[in-house]
């Protein structure tokens, strides 16, 4: 069987207002098959409605969705029986255990997956006979995604699957996600972590105030932010020789703006290798000493800061 | 294609919901181990004193004649009275032991033949006392009896039933405790177990098994097999209990029984999601399911009968579900009454309506996801 990159879930024109709110204003967009696509944005942005009426929880007020070529309205089980979800909350039955939920869940469907396989999958094979409510944040998330899993679905809805788990756990969860893509899985992620939307994501698609802001790879993402970088330079003799670099980095023109403070300076440039020649020209010349020279690199952060002009907070 | 099993899927569904309920330390604490405690603490406190109904009368006969003396045969005869002395005693007398609580009541016999009227005295503090009633509503059997044979008709056949059920039959409180709690039981976990319905729409799993194609009618009927199942268990363990350490007496009427069972069952689930309709939490819940199940406790005949309350409170008592389902569960299981009676459909009726109404009501408000 030939893998056909062909689109799993199109969205075209949603729209959804409560009262006199609008919360989803005209979203519209494709994920094709195999991918990792993830929605960021703001609380309030409209990424929760936008996900439940995609999920068939919510009837949009206007637009279309498609998911494998299927409509809610005319195959509602059928979609339910290829999509998997893991929702924001545990939603587990948390007196049962481990394998209790999976094989209740792997009732509902035709076609499923052996429990047994899950177990590994999720790396909870140890944990199987432990009721939910013992088990820690993460084997929880774990367990959530595995029922997600269990009727080996094209298309996987994963809200924030990591919020509040620490670094371990959130690391055992993106291996998870990313074996998901291995299989050739569609998986539709939100998250609150740039870091993890960054490592994870094939495309991302930054929604704010009921619109898409942006809808790109990562990469492409910052790459069309901009080419400013932001250089940081420190002195070991103080404020003078600080000052005197200020005035030269001024005059290069590459360098579009600079702020001092004391003996830390940051530059702003377009070109920064030219910028850092032009620098450490002046400074050998005169054998000031540089202390600490850094570059930071723009993130996807800095591009949900520039698009929706808005602090990110995790 | 393959096809979902539903066999299957209401075996999974049933087992979920049955080890949710099983494996809840507080089910068995509330549903199963506090109604057994009731049950052993009233009967200890109240059983025994009052084993079964007597009174005890002090006769006066201002002046003998043939009416008064067939009615002296026939209150002798009555096994629950006692009497103050074999023959009747003077009204002062009879007035002073009645004040000194020596007697419950005081009958003084018609004067003459054509006085017509058989006088009951009883103790003013003690007016709404439930032996007060008894003795009432048995002289008031008597009287009418006494009347069918002055006409000479043949007593129907339900005055005969009246009769007994007022007088001869034990009606013993154990009994009457018994059932009552077995009603109260059953009421209580109906109320207090829709909580699921609260809980499963916090942590959202209501939402999460509706984004599956899980049937939602099996996940449903699966609840109410458990349901069923708690309360057959409250049913087995509590008559137990009652019959072979407390005596009680049960003459259980199946097909009446099994009817006020399942309609009752269904009734107080109902009130139960309503109650899960308007809660917001799970706290909500309980202060709300506490509220009812704390009202009704007391005023629907559980512990003493609703004839004993003040009269201003009794149209709630009749208003109120688990009056009905106490009178059901007691008519069917001690009584042995059938389903051919006005009582037995009067129960049924209430139950059903009540059971209906908070079903229409919670379905209007229930949301399976929480609001934001």
């Amino acid at each position: 069987m030939t893998v056909v990159r062909e689109s799993v879930l199109a969205v075209q024109g949603l729209r959804k207002t409560f009262g006199a709110v609008t919360a989803v204003d005209g979203i519209s967009f494709e994920v094709r098959g195999g991918e990792i696509f993830t929605i960021i944005g703001p609380n309030g942005a409209g990424k929760t409605t936008t996900l439940e009426m995609i999920e068939g929880l919510q009837q949009p007020d206007a637009g279309e969705i498609t998911i494998l070529g299927m409509k809610w309205d005319r195959s509602r089980n059928a979609i339910k029986m290829r999509i998997g979800v893991q929702p924001q909350t545990s939603a587990l039955f948390d007196l049962l255990t481990v394998e209790e939920n999976l094989e209740t869940f792997a009732s509902f469907y035709d076609r499923k997956r052996q429990v047994e396989e899950i177990l590994d999958y999720i790396n909870l094979a140890d944990h199987r006979g432990k009721r939910v409510k013992v088990l820690s944040g993460g084997q929880k998330q774990r367990l959530a995604i595995g029922l997600a899993m269990i009727n080996d679905p094209d298309l996987i809805f994963l809200d924030e699957p990591t919020t509040g788990l620490d670094p371990q756990a959130r690391r055992n969860i993106w291996d998870i996600v990313l074996k998901l893509r291995s299989l050739g899985k569609t998986t539709i992620l939100t998250t609150h972590y740039m870091e993890e939307a960054d490592k994870l994501s094939d495309r991302v698609c930054i929604v704010d105030q009921g619109r898409i802001v942006a809808l790109d790879t990562p990469k492409a993402l910052i790459g069309q932010l901009t080419r400013e970088r932001e250089i940081h330079l420190t002195f070991t003799e103080g404020d003078i020789p600080a000052a005197e670099a200020e005035s030269i980095a001024l005059g290069n023109p590459a360098v579009t703006r600079v702020k001092r403070e004391g003996d830390h300076l940051i530059v702003w440039s377009i070109k920064p290798e030219e910028t850092l020649y032009g620098l450490f020209g002046f400074t050998t010349e005169r054998s000031i000493q540089v202390e600490q020279v850094s570059i930071r690199e723009m993130s996807l952060e800095d591009v949900f800061i520039a698009y929706t002009g808005k602090e990110w907070r995790d | 294609m393959m096809r979902v099993n539903q066999w299957n899927q209401f075996k999974k569904l049933f087992g979920a919901h049955l080890k949710m309920m099983f494996r809840d330390k507080s089910v068995w604490f509330w549903s199963i181990f506090y109604p057994v405690l009731l049950l052993s603490v009233f009967i200890m406190i109240f059983g025994s004193s009052s084993d079964s109904f007597s009174a005890k009368l002090a006769l006066v006969e201002p002046d003998k004649n043939a009416v008064s003396q067939q009615l002296l045969h026939s209150l002798q005869e009555i096994d629950v009275f006692e009497f103050q002395s074999e023959n009747p005693v003077k009204r002062e007398d009879a007035e002073q032991s009645l004040k000194d609580l020596e007697v419950d009541a005081i009958v003084i016999l018609p004067e003459s033949e054509g006085d017509g009227y058989i006088k009951l005295l009883l103790n003013k503090e003690k007016q709404n006392s439930s032996t007060s009633q008894a003795i009432a509503s048995i002289l008031n059997n008597l009287v009418l009896q006494g009347n069918m044979a002055g006409v000479k008709a043949e007593p129907g056949l339900s005055l005969q039933t009246d009769y007994i059920s007022a007088g001869s039959e034990k009606l013993e409180y154990t009994d009457f405790l018994l059932t009552g709690l077995i009603a109260l039981s059953i009421a209580q976990a109906g109320m207090f177990g829709m909580i699921d319905l609260v809980e499963m729409r916090r942590n959202g799993l209501l939402k999460r098994l509706i984004m599956t194609p899980a049937s939602m009618g099996l996940f449903g009927l699966g609840g109410i097999v458990v349901r069923f199942i708690l309360s057959g268990i409250q049913i087995v363990l509590l008559s137990l209990i009652g019959v072979l350490a407390f005596g009680a007496h049960l003459n259980i009427n199946i097909g009446a029984f099994l009817i006020i069972f399942l309609v009752g069952t269904l009734s107080f689930a109902g009130i139960g999601f309503m109650i899960a309709a308007f809660s917001k939490s799970m706290e909500s819940y309980f202060g709300m399911a506490n509220l009812f199940s704390f009202i009704m406790m007391f005023i629907s005949g559980i512990f003493f009968d609703v004839n004993a309350l003040p009269e201003y409170i009794k149209p709630l008592a009749h208003f109120l579900p688990l009056t009905y389902f106490a009178d059901g569960i007691r008519d069917g299981m001690v009584y042995g009454l059938g389903i051919m009676n006005d009582a037995f459909w009067l129960n049924v009726g209430m139950l059903l309506l009540w059971g209906v109404t908070t079903v229409l009501i919670g379905a209007k408000f229930y949301k399976w996801k929480e609001a934001r």
